[in-house]
């Protein structure tokens, strides 16, 4: 596998798509601590097609909202401006990465699994009192775009990691270390790196399979919830995010949290539910599909 | 201007935490939250609703539409923060929360539906904040109750451990004090009893075995019950004193009653003894007296003689103890010598002390003693004595004596009877002066009596101002008695 070399790998993530100018204004926003609701609903209305996405996902069953929402600033209002935020980095994320299709990988599926990671990512955050939901959200939901970028950059590798790790019943990391190549970890690290995104998000990129290897204090505990939260999204979703292993909440992950078996199973019990309620949340299609002209037009 | 809104920013949060840590109870968390948001947005309606009995309402009773209603059931279930657009202006929906659980929602009506950034954080730190504290605030309170449940209990257990008659102490292992309920006090100062508890409660600690213990002290008598018990892995002695006085009395009257039933049916007894004597022989002597001889004629009326006479003490006695029993005999003092009636007495019971082989001596200090006190019922007294020093003479040995003597001092007389009898065991002591005492109820001797003689003569003595005891007495060996008489005005 070494026959790839690192510059050459360095070369192609920067051919990847990076989140263009509104995308990136609109993260620019989102944490600017002045910025309000109009600033950010004029960002997101450059892409109406972007605002009509968001605006779809508000109004799905994940968020159970009370009445309709047929307004974007009414969704930045309601929702929160790094919820909005999240949603558009989401919509960037599928066009960007799962617009293409592959015989040996579902990327339907990959896409729940991102989705749902999300929803664990931001549940957890609630039992274990985290306070900062919103970028557990995002940290969760982004945390395997490197397996995405990987098939860009170097698909016949991806293949065989996938093909291994489906047959040989381990995981996507394990199948990675067998074959010796690149890890997907590292590859996220240095698509992330690359886009300038913050310093949780690479470390989540980087260390969600191995959280004991994040020696930082400062993403310990995000790195730690992805960990979590993705290990039990992939019990629940086996085998959406080529992980075929049986796998187990990491011991360090676990103490870090304070998390106890009781507390565990009922956040365990919840997500099965949420995810049940958000199927079409996580539905690829959704955030895929182009709607219909008219529809956007009565709405803007 | 990036760093004017971080002084900003730090400036609020600090506010925000001083107005937190004044909230002391789950009222003024509400008013704080309140004046906490009003301080950065004008309020036009607030809404406080906590889940009481599985469904949501207003804590302070606020009307609500249906609108708001769904609002709130929402950011209870979701526990975010939201700013929903109602007509001019927003609903603010700010779900208090710890982990999972949404402790209450904050609802807030403005005229405003622009937001910054910033104004959102805000809501979330304080959200979050208040979570925290809240959810100390119930388990506070959740504290406060069961203390007050804990204290509602104990007050009933003192009412209940001191309104008990019995007095309760709790010793530790050095016999300190450990707990005492309040009826301890009725004893605290009865010191030589809280010296036999020590004593019992230092046993119980000791053998680790329950104690149970009757005593009698200044007339009263007490039931103590010691038993070890273990508490905080330290051993003790739990003790009940229980006064039982009441019911000893009771017990005495029963015991009297019982013995004045028994007297009655031995006096019938004794009566009848000497009655069926002057009958049989009577009646002897009008069948045969034609053929009786002179000689036995006049024993036979002898014998019915001294029967006759037999009962007539019997009956004098039972009259005396009615007197006495019902305070109208009177002393009917005269001047006469007491050496001169006790050689009387001396020789009128050699008849009884021939028939129990008793020898009956006197030594006397002098030849004459005057007294002035009432010669019949000192006679009675001292006879009384000495009848029972012959009475109770031990068969067993080879020979019996009685011997009395006679002290003289300047204002009274002392007389002592000593005889080397069965004796009689220390613990009948005081009671063999009771009325009607015999020990064992007359079954274990062949001895007649009524069982009144010394109770009489401890009557007479004491009417007299004079004492009776025995001064020693061994089972055995013998008894000496001992009477004190004043010499009376002379």
């Amino acid at each position: 596998m070494a026959d790839i070399s690192i510059k050459e790998i360095t070369r192609k993530i920067e051919e990847l798509p990076t989140p263009d100018f509104i995308v990136q204004r609109i993260v620019s926003i989102a944490s600017s601590p002045n910025a309000s609701t109009k600033e950010l609903n004029m960002a997101i209305l450059e892409s109406p097609s972007m605002a009509a996405k968001i605006l779809k996902m508000a109004n799905s069953a994940y968020y159970a909202m009370p009445r309709r929402i047929t307004k974007l600033s009414q969704a930045i209002n309601i929702l929160g401006f790094r919820s909005v935020r999240n949603l558009a980095l989401s919509v960037f994320t599928a066009k960007s990465f799962f617009s293409r299709e592959f015989e040996y990988f579902n990327t339907k599926k990959v896409w729940s699994h991102f989705m749902a990671t999300a929803i664990s990512c931001e549940l957890l955050s609630k039992f274990i009192n985290f306070p900062d939901r919103e970028e557990a959200f995002l940290c969760g939901m982004l945390h395997d775009l490197g397996k995405m970028a990987m098939s860009i950059v170097m698909p016949d590798v991806f293949e065989m990691i996938v093909t291994v790790a489906k047959h040989k019943k381990i995981s996507f990391s394990k199948a990675e270390e067998l074959l010796e190549t690149y890890s997907h970890q590292q590859i996220g690290r240095m698509l992330f790196e690359n886009w300038q995104m913050s310093e949780i998000m690479i470390a989540s990129a980087t260390f969600h399979d191995s959280p004991s290897l994040c020696k930082s204090e400062d993403s310990r505990t995000i790195v730690n919830l992805v960990s979590v939260a993705n290990t039990t999204v992939n019990i629940l979703l086996y085998g959406y995010s080529g992980c075929f292993d049986i796998p187990a909440v990491s011991d360090e992950a676990w103490n870090n949290l304070g998390l106890t078996p009781r507390k565990y199973l009922n956040y365990f019990e919840n997500l099965k539910i949420k995810i049940k309620e958000s199927e079409d949340f996580m539905n690829l299609s959704n955030v895929l599909d182009d709607l219909q002209e008219g529809e956007l037009d009565g709405t803007v | 201007m990036q760093s004017q809104n971080e002084t900003n920013i730090f400036g609020r949060i600090s506010n925000i935490i001083m107005e937190l840590s004044k909230i002391g109870d789950i009222e003024s968390s509400y008013s704080t939250l309140s004046s906490l948001i009003n301080s950065m947005v004008k309020t036009e309606e607030e809404y406080f609703f906590a889940e009481k009995e599985s469904t949501l309402s207003e804590i302070f009773n606020h009307n609500y539409s249906r609108d708001i209603y769904d609002l709130i059931k929402w950011g209870y279930s979701q526990g975010d923060i939201s700013m929903f657009p109602e007509g001019e202006g927003s609903m603010i929906i700010l779900p208090i929360s710890k982990g999972p659980k949404v402790l209450f929602v904050y609802a807030a009506y403005v005229k405003l539906q622009e937001f910054s950034n910033e104004f959102m954080m805000f809501l979330r730190i304080i959200a979050f904040l208040m979570g925290s504290l809240y959810e100390n605030l119930l388990l506070y309170n959740e504290i406060l109750d069961k203390n007050a449940i804990i204290e509602k209990n104990k007050n009933f257990l003192d009412t209940l451990i001191n309104g008990s008659i019995d007095s309760i102490i709790v010793y530790d292992k050095s016999m300190n004090i450990y707990f005492k309920n309040s009826s301890y006090d009725s004893i605290s100062d009865n010191s030589l009893l809280l010296e036999k508890l020590h004593d019992i409660n230092i046993a119980t600690i000791d053998s680790n075995k329950r104690q149970i213990v009757e005593l009698e002290q200044d007339g009263k008598f007490y039931s103590i019950e010691s038993l070890p018990i273990y508490f905080e892995q330290e051993s003790f002695a739990l003790c009940f004193i229980r006064d039982i006085s009441g019911t000893k009395e009771l017990e005495k009257l029963k015991q009297l009653d019982k013995m004045k039933m028994e007297f009655l049916s031995m006096m019938s007894h004794e009566l009848r003894t000497p009655l069926s004597a002057v009958k049989a022989y009577s009646e002897t002597i009008i069948t045969a007296f034609e053929d009786m001889d002179r000689d036995t004629t006049l024993a036979f009326l002898t014998t019915i003689l001294t029967e006759a006479n037999h009962l007539e003490k019997l009956l004098n006695d039972l009259l005396d103890f009615s007197k006495l029993e019902l305070k109208t005999l009177k002393l009917e003092p005269s001047v006469f010598d007491i050496v001169e009636l006790i050689n009387d007495i001396v020789n009128s019971s050699e008849q009884a002390a021939t028939a129990s082989k008793v020898t009956v001596s006197f030594e006397k200090s002098k030849e004459h003693i005057k007294v002035n006190l009432d010669k019949s019922r000192v006679r009675q007294a001292v006879n009384n004595i000495l009848q029972n020093a012959i009475k109770f003479c031990d068969r067993e040995k080879e020979s019996s004596f009685a011997k009395i003597s006679l002290d003289d001092t300047p204002s009274s007389v002392e007389i002592k009877v000593e005889d080397n009898g069965i004796g009689i065991n220390e613990k009948y002591y005081s009671k063999v002066f009771e009325k009607f005492f015999k020990v064992d109820s007359s079954l274990t001797y062949q001895v007649q009596g009524t069982g009144i003689g010394l109770s009489m003569a401890k009557e007479f003595v004491e009417m007299h101002g004079g004492s009776i005891c025995i001064e020693k007495s061994t089972e055995g060996i013998g008894t000496t008695f001992k009477i004190n008489l004043p010499k009376g005005v002379l």
